[in-house]
């Protein structure tokens, strides 16, 4: 049977969902678990600022949960690589510990996605209010999240934010690769810490033929606030067009009106 | 993937990363100079019109200057001149 392995950073963050306080990571891999239909090992990179309590809570949520420690400064790219240099599944599932399952069967759709010459598979992320997040990447015109901000339900425009489709790329606070996949193209790129490490991931993939798909049927919440100012360091804008930005420009995938 | 540890891994991975880094930039280099290479051809080419036409425009203005100097100016026509042009400012209003 196929073994997913799940990939999960996190420094064990707590905060308020519906009125409830909670810590995202014990809840968001809560849900994973309850609702995966396949093997699944979850990998939980703990920063250093993870309260001990938190990493016992994870324990016990089950024998499929790791801990890796990570000691260093915070590098998102090295963090997933972290997670994945320890993985023994098949599949990894890049996941933000500030999540929470919506559709039972997401996991398996997501696999369903992942077919032959697909590289990476994303989901439909909601923010608490049911708003959309995420329903794959657009890079035409600046990089950016297409159908950002619509009700959660839209279709857009000839139901393109609500049919699996092939996508420029997908964020990784949830998306689905072969571990090959990953593999191969040297996964994350530290060089990317913060901002953009999605990005560049999805433009190797495409750049060695692999294509990017989202899955809409795989829904789940991401309770990032949605006036995070995500941050963005200039080095990092430089080295994403650096590497690709005729390709970027180049996106085949996004329509001119979602 | 087998046989490796994390540690072993992760600097693979780097290393590849690396390399396609360099590669995506190397591409992107030669990208921008073969967009630089059809501005430049592009701009040649409008220079050799311009240059073309600069030629041109010589070439009727020193046709212009040839007739104009075959033009016969004798005294008779000079002093016919001088009266038609005295009259005209007479008859202008002051």
């Amino acid at each position: 049977m196929t073994l997913v392995s799940a990939i999960v950073p996190s420094i064990g963050s707590a905060g308020t969902v519906g009125g409830t306080s909670r810590t995202f990571v014990v809840e968001s891999v809560r849900s994973v678990l309850v609702t995966a239909s396949v093997d699944i090992e979850v990998i939980v990179v703990a920063g250093r600022d993870m309260p001990s309590t938190v990493v016992d809570e994870l324990r016990g949520l089950g024998p499929q949960v790791r801990i890796v420690d990570y000691q260093q400064a915070f590098n998102f790219s090295a963090v997933v690589n972290l997670g994945a240099a320890h993985a023994t599944g098949e599949y990894l599932l890049l996941l933000n510990d500030d999540t929470e399952v919506i559709t039972p069967d997401w996991l398996t759709r997501m696999l369903d996605a992942c077919g032959p010459g697909v590289g990476a598979v994303g989901a439909k992320l909601l923010f608490e209010d049911g708003t959309l997040q995420h329903a794959g990447h657009t890079y035409r015109t600046s990089l950016d999240h297409v159908g950002f901000g619509l009700p959660g339900d839209s279709a857009g425009r000839n139901g393109v934010l609500s049919r699996r489709r092939e996508v420029a790329g997908v964020t990784a606070a949830c998306m689905l690769t072969p571990s090959a996949v990953f593999d191969a193209v040297g996964g994350f790129s530290v060089l990317l810490p913060g901002n953009y490490n999605d990005v560049d991931y999805c433009m190797k993939l495409r750049m060695a033929g692999w294509s990017i798909v989202y899955e809409p049927a795989a829904a789940l919440y991401h309770f990032e606030s949605q006036s995070r100012v995500a941050g963005i360091h200039p080095e990092e804008i430089e080295l994403i067009q650096r590497r690709w930005l005729t390709h970027l420009i180049d996106d085949p995938f996004t329509p001119a009106a979602v | 993937m087998t046989g490796e540890s994390p540690a072993e891994r992760l600097a693979r991975w780097t290393t590849t990363d690396a390399a396609i880094g360099l590669a995506a930039e190397a591409e992107q280099l030669r990208a921008q100079l073969a967009e630089r290479r059809a501005e430049i051809d592009d701009l040649k080419a409008r220079l050799s019109q311009l240059t073309s036409r600069v030629a041109q425009v010589e070439a009727e203005n020193a046709d212009l200057r040839r007739n104009a100097s075959r033009v016969p100016m004798t005294s008779i026509v000079r002093r016919a001149y001088r009266r038609a042009r005295s009259v005209a400012a007479s008859r202008l209003p002051r």
